[in-house]
């Protein structure tokens, strides 16, 4: 293994390992997406979602999106372990040494994602446990999978900056507020957008979760393989650049 | 990528490891932690660096490890500029906070295997440096526990553990006795000395004098973010310190106002007298007066004699002399006169 390879696997391995001695948290983030898929689940089903296609249901089509909000909200709380490594002024210990700090990031990053990814799946086979129905592609779930994974990985390392930047755990409560909420609600994770008014419509287009959703979305109800250019890469430019400022951050964080 | 800046030449052998010429630093531009300061780092020695709280240690010595920028000056360690960012410097730079930086929720072993990795420890030599340091550092048979259930001299141990491991050529540590008992703080100055017999250069933040002058090559010590004197222990005492009579009375010394104090004072070779409560410093030239004169001066003021010893000259008292403050003192807010003589406000001078 290269030593880039050894960077980032020693990093990811204790940051797996702390999320994994969190059973609470653990949980409650999977207990969260479940809540909200039995409300909005058995509250909507009553309700006709228009042109839907086939005989697709409410819950059909609202687990493609509770599974990204799963990776939203958790990817929104990554930066939580950076301010606790602030706390105990282990950060900065991490960040002097020789080791390329970018490397030590995407560690970092790169296991939380998977976690997230992981969640997302419990997620995904509890709602089929609750009678959602799907018809899956497996290129197209491979290729969404990727798509929801630099979601998470762009707010994630968005997460981190305010947490650099803070260094204070409130900042991720309120990104909860500030960040998710208008992101799930501009989105198509609970409602198509032809069904929204016009200019919400217009904004869940250029919502990176929307991306998320639709490529999940269009994989798991209707088989399709997402466009690279139009989910992938979008994804990918944000990912890059939500990464290189997190980068920046972070290496103002190794001084004092 | 991160520059991966190194010396252009070589820093010669012989050379100084570090210098700083006219460094500044103050804490948002009005707390002025380093006035000034012109210090060039021995090679292959352990350098103490000491002085009152607040006098600026930490702050020359994060300079020194590039964790601070200077307001002003120049610093350079082992030829490269701390403050440019270099892997090539960190790899060989050991830097041992006084606050302790370890996860708690991560094994002594699990730590150290992250480090060997992040300083990029070749594999084939990890598992042999990680239990050799154990075993010196008495850590052995704490490497599986995590580290929420280590004592304070554990972590301090491990967290110096850490500094270590990539073996690095200068090591700067901030107290690192803080928090050991004394055999740990044994262990620590031989460990140094190890270090620097196999040429590494150590700068260390310490008030233990006495361990400076038994284990260090040089001293410096700082006052007010200015450096007072720099020199090998020795030195130092031969141009600052004073010998010292040590009286101690039956009841408290009479008031300054009294003409004992007048008449020590008079007595040839006497520098300065301090009291406090029961006790009199006398501090004598090289060639002291006559015990039977000092004491004579006493018996005429009816004072009762309970102990009587002269000192010799030593590094805590060049130390005095130069900070004004009581090696004893040391944990208490010291303020330093600037002129008329070097005194702590706990320590009324009457010479």
């Amino acid at each position: 293994m290269t030593r880039a390879l050894r960077i980032i696997s020693s990093i990811g391995r204790r940051t797996l390992m702390k999320s994994l001695r969190r059973p609470v948290v653990l949980s409650f983030s999977l207990v969260q997406p479940m809540i909200w898929m039995l409300f909005f689940g058995f509250l909507f089903q009553r309700y006709r979602i228009e042109r839907l296609g086939g005989d697709i249901r409410y819950l059909d089509f609202l687990l493609p999106g509770i599974c990204a909000m799963t990776v939203l909200f958790g990817a929104s709380q990554s930066g939580i372990e950076m301010i606790r490594d602030m706390q105990t002024h282990f950060l900065g210990r991490l960040l002097n040494t020789p080791a390329d700090r970018r490397l030590i990031l995407i560690g970092k990053l790169g296991a939380d994602v998977s976690r997230l990814l992981a969640q997302a799946t419990v997620v995904f086979l509890l709602g089929l446990a609750l009678g959602a129905k799907i018809s899956p592609s497996l290129p197209g779930v491979l290729v969404s999978l990727i798509a929801l994974g630099l979601f998470g990985f762009a707010f994630a390392s968005l997460s981190c900056t305010i947490a650099l930047l803070t260094r204070a755990p409130e900042s991720m409560a309120v990104f909860v507020h500030v960040v998710n909420m208008p992101l799930l609600f501009t989105s198509t994770a609970f409602v198509p957008s032809r069904q929204m008014p016009a200019f919400l419509a217009s904004a869940s287009e250029l919502n990176p979760l929307t991306l998320a959703v639709g490529a999940l979305r269009g994989a798991l109800l209707f088989g399709e393989t997402p466009s690279i250019a139009r989910s992938v890469l979008p994804l990918a430019l944000l990912a890059l650049i939500l990464f290189a400022i997190a980068a920046g951050a972070q290496r103002r964080a190794a001084r004092d | 990528m991160a520059s991966t800046s190194a010396p252009s030449s070589t820093p010669t052998a012989s050379g100084p490891v570090a210098a700083v010429r006219s460094l500044r630093k103050s804490y948002q531009g009005k707390r002025v932690a380093l006035d000034g300061i012109d210090l060039d780092v021995e090679r292959a020695a352990i350098t103490a660096l000491t002085g009152p709280n607040g006098s600026g240690k930490t702050t020359l010595l994060r300079i020194l490890a590039g964790r601070l920028a200077p307001d002003s000056g120049t610093v350079s360690v082992l030829g490269v500029d701390p403050g440019v960012d270099s892997p090539w410097l960190r790899s060989r730079l050991g830097f041992v906070s006084q606050d302790i930086a370890l996860d708690p929720e991560m094994t002594g072993a699990q730590l150290m295997r992250l480090f060997a990795v992040l300083y990029g420890v070749p594999r084939r030599q990890l598992g042999p440096r990680i239990e050799r340091l154990a075993q010196s550092l008495e850590l052995a048979s704490h490497l599986d526990m995590r580290v929420s259930a280590y004592s304070g001299g554990l972590r301090r141990r491990l967290h110096l553990a850490l500094g270590l491991l990539h073996e690095p050529q200068v090591l700067l540590l901030d107290e690192p006795t803080a928090g050991l008992d004394p055999a740990g703080r044994a262990f620590l100055w031989s460990l140094l000395k190890v270090l620097a017999e196999g040429s590494a250069s150590v700068v260390v933040i310490t008030h233990d004098l006495g361990e400076v002058e038994r284990h260090c090559q040089r001293v410096a010590v700082l006052g007010e973010g200015r450096l007072l004197a720099h020199g090998s222990p020795v030195e130092l005492v031969r141009a600052h310190a004073r010998r010292t009579v040590k009286v101690t009375l039956a009841a408290a010394v009479p008031p300054p106002s009294d003409p004992l104090f007048a008449g020590l004072g008079a007595l040839p070779g006497v520098k300065a007298v301090h009291r406090r409560e029961s006790e009199l410093s006398i501090d004598v030239a090289e060639e002291h007066p006559a015990k039977e004169r000092i004491l004579a001066l006493l018996s005429e003021r009816g004072l009762d004699v309970r102990g009587f010893q002269v000192e010799p000259p030593d590094l805590a008292s060049a130390y005095f002399q130069l900070t004004g403050v009581a090696v004893e003192q040391h944990e208490r807010p010291a303020r330093l006169p600037r002129a008329g003589g070097r005194r702590s406000k706990n320590r009324e001078a009457a010479s």
